[in-house]
């Protein structure tokens, strides 16, 4: 039958940009023609094309109606006759979806879906792509973690990562750099919520040291900027961490730069009853988000009006990547839709992390010019939950000082000002600090 | 009974070779067929009312030979030779004009898969799939399936061995 070439066609059109946007739409046409007649074994593969077809339409166009057929159209497609591949890319394209709904509605079924989905795919016996599929596992773990303080989801990315740090030798991992400062970053977050006598805490930060080193290591020149910046943020806090620790026990201890010898799972249990989100999301019961809450410094990644989010370009938020995740380009058309829609959700750890650590470079950078910084040495909050938002803490409650350092270097014009201050808060009784953002207006401050 | 004409007998000779070289994909099967087609396609002329198929049948030849051994010279000769055979064909609606529609449209896919810094091909591929398609449905084959073809395009595209 012609009308599936025809379709293909039209696809290999729009992304060559030869035609106008209907070539899409009549891609779709050709292949809803074929549907309808060839017998139903050979429907799964239509399925998929039109389900993959309507995908990148919703992505240029974001019509939920769009969205809605992509994911209806995928979903009919793994229950039939397709290979392994493109069942694991029609369940991974469907989490992406989920993933843009999340980041569009903030509603956390969305994230629980795009989740779940990306957990099914790694169930496709195709190992090949498993490493990517774990990654992204972890990456969508590592938003869960962010948005709503799931700390059970920061360590399940973890030990995605640690799956994929045991195939490192037997796959070929994309973008090998990219992995190492995001793992290293999840191991950095843990680090810093786990209580300052916790075994792993220490390990975690080891790890941390040693992966971006081996990032530092493979990128070249202003590429390692994002690495390097890390890898002195975790050394800096190791050496913090061992005064801490000196200063109670009156050990001195040295940076031991080698990973910890532990038994990595032969496999991780993604779809485990004991894994929190593990179950498909039900759409019934509809969570609010808690309240984002001051952050400690190393975590500060919220994006809220009057937040100070040192580093993090306003205008252009995507300034600061670098390095773009290409995992399938040169490949034909549906590898290629493929990398268009998972770039944004799949480089949504990467892109965070990266924001993270520049978030930190007038950090870095203000303690060359002041190695002894009070805030590069700010306990870390043990509980994040305690103050769960800024309301939470007024100027009433607050004890401590403020002192100006520097300009925000990413916001043009000099209105911005950073100031650092550590403060206790007489509301939990802690001292907590966090970045906060003065900004000047015509009228007043 | 009608007498076959020596020319009929190694027309006849020649759609056998033709088959022999796209089941067998022997290179020398190939080479020839190709010898038969380029002989038969010197001695019919140009106004003779099988000449499409002639040129059509010497298309598909080289288009076994390009998928067989890559040389573009190949290609770029069926396109030229299908493009011939479709200007020179009544535009009726028929199996042979759609035969040699998605034959066409194949071709440039292919094309365009050799060099792809030319996506005009997919333009033309499309028109010509187009064609073949509206002609499907004229003549009652729209549904029919493309199975003996010879595949090129990872296994997405596909010559139509002209019959």
């Amino acid at each position: 039958m012609i009308l599936p070439h025809l379709g293909d066609a039209y696809c290999f059109a729009y992304l060559q940009k030869i035609l106008s946007e209907d070539s899409l739409p009549m891609a779709i046409d050709r292949y809803g023609i074929a549907l309808q007649s060839v017998p139903a074994q050979a429907q799964s593969k239509l399925q998929y094309k039109i389900g993959k077809a309507y995908s990148a339409i919703y992505m240029d166009k974001r019509d939920a109606a769009d969205l809605h057929s992509a994911i209806n159209y995928l979903k009919l497609s793994i229950t039939g006759q397709v290979s392994h591949e493109e069942i694991e890319d029609a369940m991974m394209e469907i989490s992406d979806l989920y993933m843009c709904q999340y980041q569009e509605k903030k509603a956390r079924e969305y994230l629980d879906a795009a989740i779940y989905w990306a957990r099914r795919a790694a169930h496709i016996q195709y190992e090949e792509g498993l490493p990517r599929i774990l990654r992204k596992i972890a990456s969508l773990l590592t938003v869960m973690y962010k948005d709503f303080l799931d700390r059970n989801s920061l360590d399940e990315a973890i030990e995605c990562y640690k799956q994929v740090w045991a195939r490192r030798e037997t796959h070929q991992l994309e973008q090998l750099s990219t992995f190492y400062f995001n793992f290293a970053t999840a191991l950095m977050r843990r680090n810093a919520i786990l209580p300052n006598n916790h075994p792993q805490k220490r390990t975690d930060l080891l790890h941390a040291i040693q992966l971006l080193e081996l990032a530092v290591a493979l990128e070249q020149g202003e590429d390692n900027l994002a690495s390097s910046i890390q890898l002195k943020i975790a050394k800096d806090r190791l050496a913090y961490e061992e005064q801490i620790m000196s200063t109670q026990t009156g050990v001195n201890h040295q940076i031991e730069n080698k990973l910890p010898d532990q038994d990595l799972p032969s496999h991780y249990p993604v779809m485990g009853e004991n894994q929190p989100n593990s179950r498909q999301p039900s759409f019934i019961e509809i969570q609010n988000p808690p309240q984002r809450g001051i952050q400690p410094p190393y975590n500060s990644t919220s994006s809220s009006p009057g937040i100070y989010n040192p580093g993090y370009h306003q205008a252009n938020p995507n300034i600061l990547v670098q390095l773009n995740y290409q995992p399938m380009k040169g490949k034909y058309f549906f590898n290629l839709v493929s990398y268009l829609i998972t770039s944004p959700a799949g480089e949504q750890s990467r892109q965070d992390n990266r924001k993270d650590a520049l978030l930190t470079s007038t950090q870095a950078s203000s303690s060359k010019e002041k190695p002894e910084d009070p805030t590069s040495r700010v306990p870390i909050v043990d509980s994040p939950t305690e103050i769960t938002s800024p309301d939470d803490i007024k100027p009433t409650n607050l004890t401590g000082r403020v002192i100006k350092t520097s300009i925000l270097p990413a916001a043009e014009g000099g209105f911005s000002s950073i100031y650092r201050g550590r403060f206790g808060t007489t509301k939990v009784g802690k001292s907590h600090s966090f970045k906060a953002l003065r900004l000047k207006h015509p009228g007043g401050d | 009974m009608e007498e076959v004409t020596f020319k009929q007998s190694r027309v006849l000779l020649a759609q056998t070779t033709l088959l022999e070289a796209f089941q067998t994909k022997d290179d020398a099967d190939i080479d020839a067929a190709l010898i038969e087609w380029i002989s038969i396609s010197n001695q019919i002329p140009s106004g003779h009312t099988d000449h499409h198929h002639i040129l059509a049948s010497l298309a598909i030849a080289h288009l076994l030979r390009w998928r067989a051994r890559k040389v573009f010279e190949d290609l770029k000769r069926a396109i030229s030779l299908l493009v011939q055979a479709i200007s020179v064909q009544e535009p009726t609606p028929c199996r042979a004009l759609y035969e040699n529609y998605v034959n066409l449209g194949a071709a440039y896919m292919s094309q365009w898969e050799h060099l792809p810094q030319d996506p005009s091909d997919i333009i033309k591929a499309l028109d010509a799939w187009e064609k073949a398609y509206k002609i499907s449905l004229q003549i009652g084959r729209s549904d029919e399936s493309v199975g003996l073809s010879v595949f090129c395009l990872e296994s997405t595209y596909s010559f139509r061995r002209h019959t």
